[in-house]
């Protein structure tokens, strides 16, 4: 190939996606770094954010890495307020990992209006969490009763399987990572504990395959530049890049 | 008051069985009913704030939650009794898509703690659901919660909905995603962090 070498890149990445990433960053040479997040951090957005934020830092240290490239999405917003001093970050265009998985925003989003009720399964999800169904609700209770003792454990469950029954879809992506048939059977299994339809969608990896290898276009991605922060949008755009501005002066 | 500190603490912890006990002796000893109001206020205000410093979580937000309705559920008639009536209502919902509503139920019931009529319609609402219902109730808030990124510009939504049905009805927002900056950009007419900010951003919408 006598293409320009591709950036050398620092690669920060939620566990929910680690063998995604990890299939398809095998054999990438321009790779330099690559850190892992725990998936458990989404539930405190705060708390990301700061992890994040010196994840970024350490690896701004390494003189080779010249883009960090995140695999997140807005994730609740934890990503407004990134930067790097010297180095871009790059980012999906992507409120979650679920279109880091389906390979499309909008795929995502007219599917979620589409069915309102779905739990999202994937690789990443059941080895990371115990999605919903028999395994949680045991050792939910259980942990629930020492806590808070009989009459509140009671109630929590109830009201946890209250909010089971406002969905009625479980939906396992499949990027073609990770054992295929026990993935699908194991959310198999917890839809029929709930009561949930099954539904399969089969994943699509350019995305993922774009972002790690700098394949980086407008519409799909973006950049911001040292200086510069990661801000929501609320249309289809999801994200945009915003000045990181002394107090004093007032956004736009 | 030591009776009243261990109501509060109680609340705090989720004992809803010491709650409904302490508040009945509080009751029988004929304490004023807005004084033990106050103290289970205090309780929600302090697990809204903790819950928000990552503190504590949402477990213990419900059963703290339930602990307050059940003590609630004793202090009402009382209330009504000592002749404090709600002077204004408001319509409170989860916007279309979006099922969470254990932020909406807290912010429904300290709503309702500060004196307002509350009229809950759920989760997923639309807005045409929202603009109908506060036609209907004669409301004076219309109030929005959302906690998807996803599901942020139904608020928007909303706010365009009731303008141009011509109510005046007021619009407050919330929900961990959403910001002041975004019920500006939105032309919302307020916005609450937490429930007990909600509570005097209702206030001051109502008495402006
Ligand atoms: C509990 C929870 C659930 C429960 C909801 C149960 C229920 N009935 O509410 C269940 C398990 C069902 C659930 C489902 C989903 N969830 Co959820 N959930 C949460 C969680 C852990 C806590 C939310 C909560 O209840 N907080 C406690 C309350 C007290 O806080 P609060 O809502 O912020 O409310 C306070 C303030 O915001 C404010 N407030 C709230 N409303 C209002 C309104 C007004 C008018 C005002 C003034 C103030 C105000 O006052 C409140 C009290 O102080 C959050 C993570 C988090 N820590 O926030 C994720 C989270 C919100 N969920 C998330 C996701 C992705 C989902 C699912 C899509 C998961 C899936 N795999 O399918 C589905 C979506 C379903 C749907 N269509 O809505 C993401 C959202 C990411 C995004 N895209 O924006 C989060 C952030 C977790 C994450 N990082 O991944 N979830």
């Amino acid at each position: 190939m006598n293409e320009k070498p591709l950036p050398k890149i620092g690669i920060i990445a939620c566990a929910v996606l680690e063998m995604e990433l990890n299939h398809f960053s095998s054999g990438l040479e321009h790779v330099a770094s690559l850190e892992i997040m725990k998936q458990d951090l989404h539930n405190q957005p705060e708390l990301l954010r700061a992890e994040l934020q010196a994840a970024i830092d350490r690896m701004e240290k390494l003189a080779e890495v010249e883009y960090i490239v995140l695999l997140f999405g807005l994730c609740s917003r934890a990503i407004e307020g990134l930067h790097g001093e010297r180095c871009p970050l790059v980012a999906a265009r992507a409120h979650d990992c679920i279109t880091l998985l389906l390979g499309d925003k909008n795929r995502y989003a007219s599917y979620a209006a589409r069915f309102p009720g779905t739990y999202w399964y994937s690789p990443g999800w059941i080895a990371t969490n115990t999605q919903p169904g028999k395994v949680r609700y045991e050792s939910c209770y259980e942990e629930y009763l020492e806590k808070y003792g009989e009459d509140n454990a009671d109630y929590l469950m109830e009201l946890e399987q209250s909010w089971m029954h406002e969905y009625n879809r479980a939906t396992y992506v499949d990027l073609g990572v990770g054992d295929r048939e026990a993935g699908l059977a194991y959310t198999r299994e917890c839809a029929q504990y709930l009561n949930w339809d099954v539904d399969c969608q089969e994943g699509e990896p350019s995305l993922l395959r774009d972002l790690l290898n700098c394949n980086w276009d407008e519409e799909r991605f973006l950049i911001v530049r040292p200086g510069e922060t990661f801000h929501i949008t609320t249309d289809a755009r999801v994200m945009e890049a915003r000045k990181i501005k002394p107090e004093t002066e007032t956004c736009r | 008051m030591e009776l009243l500190n261990n109501l509060t603490e109680a609340v705090k912890k989720g004992k809803r069985k010491d709650a409904e006990a302490l508040v009945k002796q509080a009751v029988e000893q004929k304490l004023e009913a807005g004084t033990i109001l106050d103290s289970l206020i205090a309780a929600m205000d302090d697990i809204g704030r903790r819950f928000k410093a990552n503190e504590i979580f949402v477990p213990e937000v419900l059963i703290a939650a339930r602990a307050m309705k059940t003590a609630m559920e004793i202090l009402e008639p009382v209330l009504v009794d000592a002749g404090i009536k709600p002077e204004y209502k408001v319509v409170i919902g989860t916007v279309r898509g979006d099922l969470h509503d254990i932020g909406k139920n807290l912010v429904a019931m300290m709503l309702k703690g500060a004196n307002f009529e509350v009229i809950d319609l759920g989760t997923d609402v639309t807005p045409e659901k929202f603009v109908e219902a506060a036609r209907d109730n004669g409301a004076n808030i219309i109030c929005m919660s959302a906690l998807l990124t996803t599901t942020m510009p139904a608020m928007k939504e909303t706010v365009d909905c009731v303008k141009s049905s011509g109510l005046k009805t007021l619009t407050m927002i919330g929900g961990a995603p959403v910001t002041q900056e975004y019920a500006d950009e939105i032309g919302a007419s307020g916005y609450g962090a937490d429930a007990a900010t909600a509570v005097e951003v209702a206030r001051s919408l109502v008495s402006a």
